[in-house]
């Protein structure tokens, strides 16, 4: 186990090298520059290049990555022009924001969907069955940002339930915190809800008609017993592994949500970065969120074996 | 009749599947009775309505299915017409079940511990504690040896003759009055069978509870059933006492089903076991008149007309059977000899193996093998589970790389690995597998998967007639040609499987457990294949099995292998008639080919004790000595190259001096 932890390990490492080297020189194809980006379109071809030759821009591709590289190792993440703020301070703040939004939108999707699939499961066919699996495929369909704005208007503007910024005053308590991001979390929360409860649905019931089940009844029990101790038992650890693959749409999901409300998390920080060519803000918002999908993975895998007897205990 | 009181009565039952609109009868008029402390076996082929009986009973038939008339009364309850609540104030106190497939049938997240309580508690008022303990009994009950360590285990730690026991010690948790054992032993082997088989049976004698008891295997089910019931295509056709049923069966099914297995009177030339022509009828698809009569020798006018009614046999009292000619129902088998081929010479061997070995890590699976296989011989390879004999016959394939030794073919070096082999020898040695559903690829047609054996195995031009002209030498019907596998029964599927391995005309096949996963009726079919195929095309087999019966029918010699050793070979004669190894000893009596009572080995096959010192069988053998652990065996050699590896002498394992140490309860 801990062979398998530490090989996982190291293989999460050099995905995120080459995942750095990736952006790094994709982010040359775009068009224009960071000097171009701070002297605007009326400035001279030699003020131009003495501010790439400042900002080091007249250097290779590849020694600037190696440069950079080798400076974000050593912990020095450099200065974020866009932003006038080192990138490290920067990007943490932002990946805790985008952190508590992605939790309170897992607090809610995972619970709700493996409840709603395992009542599809236990009730296939009948009407509870159809809403939910209906029900969940549509959500599925809906753009995050076309969902986010109906919610916003219908419950932040005409309702007032929920405030329409998804920022907390600083000196807010955690539930008011969430109040404000339950809203903004919801349009992600839409788009993942159909697959994890088809997929929490379909493992129920696989699981009521394994022999197993059988026994179960043929020793007396309850209905609420076999359903309990029985079907959940086993059709639940699959289940919860597989919420957790979908954390890469989340992140997905997250940026095109932190835009629409506003909300200074990674993925809004990702999307001005890139647009603005502050490649060391975004090498180190690209990598964060790598390492957050990896580990999420990785989480979804470790969580199956140790779930699962077969896996844990072994032959 | 009596008017003892019953446990279970089955009135007029006749249950229906709807499919698609139509509504197909599975069981017609089925009416029985079993008192408490009675044990009666259910017996048919694959389809004939035993399964669906046993979920009628039980109140558990899927969705598809209906009880469209009798009544089933447990308990003063008709379970045809109990809802969910009332059926499961009865279950595990008044009726349970022990399922087959032990694996599938006991919750994987679950310690076994745990499942047995929650059966305790399920009939039974008691605290958790008094729960945990009464399982403990219970795990010791059915012969768990350290059942502490075990109730912490779970299921996929455990053996399959474990996990068939906790099954029961969870379906006597409530003192039924009645258990429904549904193939308990199917998958099992032959050794542990019979400790399943002699524990069913002492617990029967214990509980007094009223037993049914469904399987495929006549015999198996005489030993520990006082009564048994004939079902085909449905109908009870035959119901009487075990040993009157056998002794003076009434019905041609019941005799067909008694002729399939193959015995000591069997001769594979002269007098073949003979194989029950045709099909079970699929419901829907039912002949008129009697059920039997498509596949009967001695239907008539009447037969095909109405379906007999269950009739007492004349001068007995509680026989009864559903045939207008009962007493012609023991000469209804004949079986057809197979014209014996010439003998094979000497020194003409297709297979030679020396000194073959394999580890998987630190477990010897192959300890220095070595024998011979003679051209048109069969070599029959027993042993339990886990001794190798698979690996061995995949290293003889080349599936598997053994670490070291020699393997010949017609006198030449073959190489270990597949890769390196001329295709001519590859061609030459094939391979049937146990299960044909995982051996054919389920999206290809039969007539693709034999088509490719021809290209690539015989490399010829794939034309129909040599299609036809393959699956007619394994009498598979041309109109499965088209069909995928999925389409096709257990036993045509090995047919493709036999005739895709026949396909480039073999030397030697290797069969590892062809017949395991068959019934009955249709393993004899196959044997009579293989038997005939062999003569033929002067094949030389290597034939895997834990079913001794089958062994002993259908090979010339036969090599015991033991934890990766092989402790004794010999012509099956020799074998057979002694002096034999002590193991060969426990394993022939665990198969109890001559119909008496079996006898379980000592103990289950020990993880450790073995030491490079030590006889691999010492741990278990009944006649084990102090030298038998501190030095390995000498080898022990009889006549027509019989070669016994054991510390006794030939004269000492022809007369046992010391009595056996194993109870054998009667």
């Amino acid at each position: 186990m801990l062979r398998f932890l530490l090989q996982r390990l190291a293989l999460i490492a050099l995905m995120l090298l080459v995942l750095s080297g990736l952006v790094f020189f994709l982010v040359q194809l775009l068009p224009g520059d960071l000097a171009t980006n701070i002297l605007g379109s009326q400035a001279t071809p030699e003020q131009y290049a003495a501010m790439r030759a400042k900002l080091g821009l007249d250097q290779p591709v590849w020694v600037r990555y190696f440069t950079w590289l080798g400076d974000f190792l050593r912990g020095e993440w450099g200065h974020s022009v866009s932003a006038d703020q080192p990138v490290r301070d920067l990007v943490l703040t932002r990946f805790g924001n985008t952190l508590r939004l992605a939790g309170v939108a897992l607090a809610i999707l995972i619970p709700s969907a493996i409840v709603a699939g395992v009542l599809a499961g236990l009730n296939e066919g009948k009407w509870i069955d159809k809403i939910i699996s209906v029900g969940g495929a549509t959500l599925t369909v809906i753009p995050e940002f076309v969902s986010g704005i109906i919610l916003m208007i219908v419950f932040a503007v005409w309702l007032r339930w929920f405030p329409i910024s998804a920022t907390a005053p600083s000196d807010a308590d955690f539930w008011t915190t969430v109040r404000h991001l339950i809203l903004p979390s919801l349009p992600v929360v839409f788009v993942s809800f159909g697959y994890i409860a088809k997929m929490a649905r379909s493992g129920t019931i696989e699981v009521l008609e394994a022999p197993y089940i059988r026994t179960a009844t043929f020793k007396g029990l309850t209905r609420r017993q076999i359903v309990l101790r029985h079907v959940l038992r086993n059709a639940l650890p699959p289940t919860i592994s597989l919420s957790l693959l979908q954390a890469s749409f989340i992140m997905g999901g997250l940026v095109v949500v932190e835009q629409l409300f506003t909300y200074p998390g990674l993925g809004k920080l990702l999307l001005d970065a890139s647009t603005s060519h502050d490649v060391p803000t975004l090498e180190a918002a690209v990598l964060l969120a790598g390492i957050i999908v990896m580990v999420m993975t990785l989480l979804a895998d470790l969580t199956l074996a140790l779930l699962d007897p077969r896996v844990r205990v072994g032959g | 009749m009596t008017h003892a009181p019953v446990a279970i009565s089955v009135e007029n039952l006749a249950v229906a599947y709807v499919r698609k609109g139509r509504i197909l009868p599975v069981l017609q008029d089925i009416s029985f009775s079993v008192r408490p402390g009675e044990a009666l076996a259910i017996v048919g082929e694959s389809g004939c309505g035993k399964s669906t009986l046993a979920a009628s009973i039980l109140g558990v038939l899927p969705g598809n299915a209906q009880i469209t008339y009798g009544t089933i009364r447990v308990a003063g309850l008709d379970t045809t017409t109990a809802g969910f609540e009332e059926l499961r104030a009865v279950r595990g106190t008044k009726i349970a079940m022990v399922s087959q497939e032990p694996g599938g049938a006991l919750n994987p997240s679950m310690t076994i511990g745990k499942q047995v309580a929650e059966a305790v508690l399920a009939t039974r008022g008691c605290s958790a504690t008094e729960a945990r303990a009464r399982a403990l009994e219970l795990l010791t009950r059915v012969a768990i040896r350290e059942p502490q360590n075990v109730a912490r285990r779970y299921p996929h730690q455990l053996s399959g003759g474990q996990q068939q026991r906790v099954l029961i010690a969870m379906a006597v948790a409530g003192d039924p009055s009645v258990l429904v054992l549904d193939e308990p032993t199917t998958g099992l082997d032959a050794t542990v069978e019979a400790e399943v088989v002699e524990l069913i049976g002492r617990l029967r004698r214990e509980t007094g509870a009223a037993i049914i008891f469904i399987s495929h295997n006549l015999r198996l089910v005489s030993r520990v059933c006082e009564r048994m019931a004939i079902f085909y295509a449905g109908r009870l056709i035959e119901i009487g006492p075990s040993a009157e049923v056998i002794a003076n069966t009434a019905h041609p099914y019941t005799n067909a089903l008694l002729s399939c297995l193959p015995s000591p009177s069997h001769d594979k030339f002269a007098n073949p076991v003979a194989p029950i022509q045709g099909e079970v009828p699929r419901p829907g698809e039912l002949p008129p008149g009697c059920v039997f009569s498509p596949r009967c020798r001695f239907a008539t006018d009447a037969c095909t007309s109405a379906q007999p009614s269950l009739e007492a046999v004349e001068g007995t009292a509680d026989h009864r059977a559903a045939c207008y000619y009962p007493e012609k129902a023991e000469g209804s088998v004949t079986s057809i000899p197979i014209e014996r081929g010439p003998a094979s010479a000497d020194d003409d061997y297709v297979l030679e193996l020396e000194h073959i070995s394999k580890r998987f890590r630190n477990l010897v699976v192959c300890d220095d093998i070595s024998f011979k296989i003679k051209r048109g011989e069969t070599l029959g390879l027993v042993g339990e589970s886990g001794s190798g004999k698979s690996t061995l016959a995949r290293c003889i394939a080349g599936l598997t790389l053994p670490d070291s030794g020699i393997i010949r073919l017609n006198g030449k070096d073959l190489s270990l690995r597949i890769e390196r082999r001329s295709m001519a020898s590859v061609r030459a040695v094939q391979m049937v597998f146990q299960s044909p559903e995982n051996t054919l690829n389920p999206s290809f047609s039969v007539r693709a998967i034999l088509g490719r054996a021809i290209s690539r195995l015989a490399q010829k031009a794939v034309s129909p007639d040599r299609l036809e002209k393959l699956a007619e030498n394994v009498r598979l019907p041309q109109v499965f040609l088209d069909r995928r596998p999925r389409q096709l029964s257990g036993g045509q599927k090995q047919r493709v499987a036999i005739a895709r391995a026949f396909a480039g005309q073999p030397e030697l096949v290797l069969c590892d457990e062809p017949v395991s996963a068959l019934d009955t009726s249709v393993q004899a079919g196959i044997l009579y294949l293989l038997t005939r195929l062999q003569n033929e095309e002067r094949v030389s087999y290597l034939f895997i099995s834990h079913d001794l019966g089958v062994v002993r029918y259908l090979a010339d010699r036969i090599g015991v292998m033991y934890l990766g050793q092989m402790l004794e070979i010999g012509t099956s004669a020799d074998i057979f008639a002694g002096p034999r190894h002590p193991y060969a000893d426990a394993l022939l009596r665990a198969s109890s080919l001559d119909g008496g009572e079996t006898s379980p080995l000592p103990a289950a096959m020990p993880d450790a004790q073995v030491t490079e010192q030590s006889c691999r069988f010492a741990a278990r053998c009944p006649r084990a000595m102090a030298t038998c652990i501190s030095a390995p065996p000498p080898v022990r050699e009889g006549e027509n190259g019989h070669q016994i590896r054991c510390h006794l002498t030939l004269e000492q394992l022809c007369h046992p001096g010391t009595p056996t140490p194993v109870s054998i309860e009667a």
